[in-house]
């Protein structure tokens, strides 16, 4: 900056400073970024305990149970306006009454955000569908790495910007030599800031065997992690 | 304050831990295609015993039935009533018939299963048996009812003056012969002496005929004894 120029910026502050006879308004700060209402990046830790029915033989019902602990990774994009993607991944550990396995696997679908609302509890509705492949779930199936589908269902709400409230739900039907499963993971979450908290449930129904019959499990759990708004 | 809440998770994480779910014993849980039959029958001349087991898979174990589930016994078309007995936690169905005059059928009946109905046991036919005293330098002969099949026959003479002598006899022709020098010097004469004759057969097939799981173990005994003198 030229010596001249400072010189004049000097004088119009004395100037001000006399004439108005106080301290000039400090320059509002600017305005916090508005949380994006349908994007999302979120790393988290959980623990699940499940039980349920498990297939035996062919057609033998027994009862089973064990614990999971999981990191998920989860992304949602949305490059495209009303078009968008998600790509989530979980591993971790699964103890169960039956053995001792890895659960793992990746999703990713192709989401759309049917609708969106802004101002006073901002939100959005996401659908999605997509497919996926990870270890037996329910644990109790064969070994194996299993290729799924997936449908999707998400709403999200922000009563603050700085408070966000989550509801997710999740259908696998997932078919083996002998069963029909079909699994629903349904998820609730509070995010303050950053921090993101929640509980995630797991229905899962396999349907099959000799005499034919419905096989059950569930999950309960909770998670803590991080999470980021676009 | 912190404690306690410590106190708290780690007692719950050790209720979930310990809580371990017992394999249900109900037959309706259990699939016909999963379950073995064991059938133990024995006849003493006096009167005959059946016991049978009902297994699933492992850790399933021992099976009661249940869920209007049914088993019935019936021997040369005489039904004999099983009746449920529990022992160290172990049920099994017992009946307790007049004789094994003829084969062992079952019926297996399931309300929401495959049944396996005349589920035939094969029993050899009942046997008599006879000897005579020992004198003399007379062999120890003994007769009974031969029967033709597969089935072990086993020939058991003791005594407190002789001490035991087993046999296993290699064909079921009706009669056998022990020479006095065979059998162990006796202490003492006369010395009485129990025969005793137990034929053995079992069988091992599928309990569904030509459906694959499922499966009937059985062990059939007969067996006879009666009372000698081995005379000086």
């Amino acid at each position: 900056m030229a010596p001249g120029a400072v010189l004049q910026k000097i004088a119009a502050a004395c100037a001000a400073l006399l004439c108005m006879g106080a301290s000039p308004a400090p320059e509002p700060a600017p305005e916090p970024r508005e949380p994006s209402v349908v994007e999302m990046a979120r790393v988290d830790l959980g623990g699940s305990y499940f039980r349920g029915a498990m297939l035996l033989g062919h057609g033998t019902r027994v009862p089973y149970q064990g614990t999971v602990g999981t990191l998920r990774l989860d992304v949602l994009r949305f490059p495209l306006g009303w078009l968008g993607f998600e790509v989530g991944m979980r591993l971790g550990p699964a103890t169960a009454s039956i053995d001792q396995r890895f659960d793992g696997g990746l999703d990713a679908a192709a989401l759309v955000a049917p609708l969106r609302w802004s101002r006073a509890w901002a939100g959005s509705v996401i659908l999605g569908a997509g497919a996926g492949f990870g270890s037996s779930r329910p644990v109790w199936l064969e070994p194996g790495v299993h290729v799924h589908p997936t449908l999707l269902a998400r709403l999200r709400l922000f009563p603050r910007r700085d408070i966000g409230l989550l509801a997710s739900w999740r259908f696998t039907p997932v078919t083996s030599d002998a069963l029909w499963v079909m699994a629903h993971d349904i998820e609730g979450a509070v995010s303050v800031d950053w921090v993101q908290v929640g509980a995630r449930f797991r229905v899962d129904e396999a349907t099959g065997g000799d005499p034919r019959r419905t096989y059950r499990g569930y999950w309960i759990g909770p998670f803590i992690g991080f999470a980021f708004f676009g | 304050m912190m404690r306690a809440r410590s106190l708290l998770v780690l007692g719950a994480a050790g209720a979930i831990a310990g809580c371990e779910l017992e394999p249900g014993h109900d037959s309706g849980e259990v699939s016909t295609r999963d379950l073995l039959v064991s059938v133990d029958a024995s006849d003493e001349g006096s009167g005959a015993a059946v016991r049978i087991d009902l297994t699933g898979p492992n850790p399933v174990g021992n099976v009661r039935l249940s869920e209007g589930d049914s088993l019935s016994l019936s021997i040369a078309g005489v039904a004999w009533p099983l009746r449920e007995v529990e022992t160290d936690g172990s049920i099994a169905y017992e009946a307790h018939p007049d004789g094994l005059v003829d084969d062992l059928v079952l019926d297996l009946i399931r309300s929401g299963d495959r049944s396996a109905l005349d589920v035939g046991v094969p029993v050899p036919p009942p046997f008599t048996l006879t000897a005579m005293d020992l004198t003399g330098d007379q062999p120890l002969t003994i007769a009974w009812d031969a029967a033709s099949g597969e089935h072990a026959l086993d020939l058991l003479i003791e005594g407190d003056c002789i001490g035991s002598l087993v046999r296993p006899l290699a064909t079921d022709v009706g009669a056998y012969a022990v020479s006095q020098a065979e059998l162990p010097i006796p202490t003492l004469l006369p010395c009485p002496l129990r025969v005793t004759l137990t034929r053995c057969s079992t069988t091992q097939r599928p309990l569904l005929p030509g459906i694959e799981g499922g499966n009937l173990h059985a062990g059939v005994v007969q067996r006879r004894a009666i009372e000698v003198q081995w005379l000086p």
